[in-house]
């Protein structure tokens, strides 16, 4: 990893010690042209990662445009480690509460991005293990790209917008 | 994409793979310069050096064959992990048959590329908690543009974490599809 800034920090505010929320009007902080950067400025310190949520839903056109309050991903890797250096090298503000072996949740350019963990299994297949309770096997396609954009496919959207529900009150704690 | 030779590396070796005494030695010495094994351009390949900190490298090198209209991928990866006083560690895992993704317009280290992310299957190892059978991905990205930012990174699951090294920066020397 370089020292120089990267492209989310360009315009980073003054830790405001909360994170700010669209509902606030105070302000367009999670528009398309962030999630951009912070996408591409991951990228850049090599933590690929893929949009998912909402986003993913208004990029493949499976909801109107509408405002995000956060930015949600999908991470491909075997644990957060590499994450992890990362948020120590540079010193970016994670979210304890939101820690867990399936997520972790920074605070970037004000926005809250939640990074989700999708390992591969003995068979190859994509999944991610929510809190360590419940495995969620994703479709062999989840990774797509959309518009100049690594975004989730409309497969795992829709599968996953279908569970979520069941996967909230089978898992979380 | 690079399509540079690169400096002969010391330590450079080989997945070709060889039988001896009723074992498989994945990792042989290989000598060539530029992208392995040596002979034209695979259809995916890579040879690459890399310093962690604390007096330990690695180097891995591997190539392999690919068809991305029908996301498949074979070849084998050989890493060995040596500095620190420490022995020699050696692993190799085998590509595919699946591809988890793939780009001709991925973004990473801030310059676009061709990037591969593969299925592998650990087939030796000199790393006693990493098993061999043990899976996991590799990330293999290769900048063009005239650009030189290519890079290797391996996510194995369980026993083998520690040997999930990243390669990036000058003496990373990757092809990867399309050309």
């Amino acid at each position: 990893m370089e020292s120089e800034r990267r492209p989310w920090e360009r315009c980073e505010a003054k830790p405001t010690g909360r994170i700010r929320d669209v509902r606030d009007n105070a302000g367009p902080v999670n528009d398309l042209a962030g999630l951009r950067r912070i996408v591409s400025g991951l990228a850049a310190d090599g933590i690929l990662t893929w949009v998912f949520g909402g986003w993913a839903e208004e990029l493949r056109r499976l909801a109107p445009p509408r405002q995000h309050r956060d930015i949600d991903l999908l991470y491909p890797g075997s644990d957060f480690r590499p994450v992890d250096r990362l948020i120590e090298h540079r010193r970016l503000q994670a979210i304890p509460a939101k820690r867990f072996a399936h997520k972790r949740a920074l605070v970037m350019n004000d926005v809250m991005v939640e990074l989700f963990l999708v390992r591969t299994d003995e068979d190859g297949a994509s999944y991610t293990m929510f809190w360590e309770r419940l495995r969620y096997d994703w479709p062999r396609d989840v990774l797509g790209f959309v518009d100049g954009v690594a975004v989730a496919s409309a497969s795992a959207l829709r599968r996953y917008r279908a569970d979520h529900a069941a996967v909230r009150r089978a898992a979380a704690p | 994409m690079v399509m540079s030779l690169a400096a002969v590396c010391a330590l450079a070796s080989s997945v070709v793979a060889s039988t001896a005494a009723g074992s498989t030695q994945y990792c042989v010495p290989y000598t060539g310069s530029g992208i392995p094994p040596g002979s034209g351009i695979p259809p995916w390949g890579f040879h690459a050096s890399q310093s962690f900190g604390g007096g330990i490298s690695g180097y891995s090198h591997g190539w392999g064959d690919v068809n991305l209209d029908t996301n498949w991928i074979s070849g084998e990866i050989c890493q060995e992990v040596y500095g620190a006083d420490q022995p020699i560690r050696m692993i190799a895992v085998r590509l595919g048959p699946r591809i988890i993704y793939h780009s001709h317009y991925a973004q990473m280290w801030g310059y676009p590329g061709n990037l591969v992310i593969a299925v592998v299957r650990v087939i030796w190892s000199e790393d006693p908690r990493c098993r061999v059978g043990t899976r996991g991905h590799v990330t293999m990205y290769a900048s063009y543009n005239g650009v030189r930012s290519d890079s290797i990174q391996f996510f194995l699951n369980a026993g083998c974490r520690d040997e999930n090294h990243l390669y990036h920066g000058p003496e990373v020397d990757a092809q990867v599809p399309p050309l």
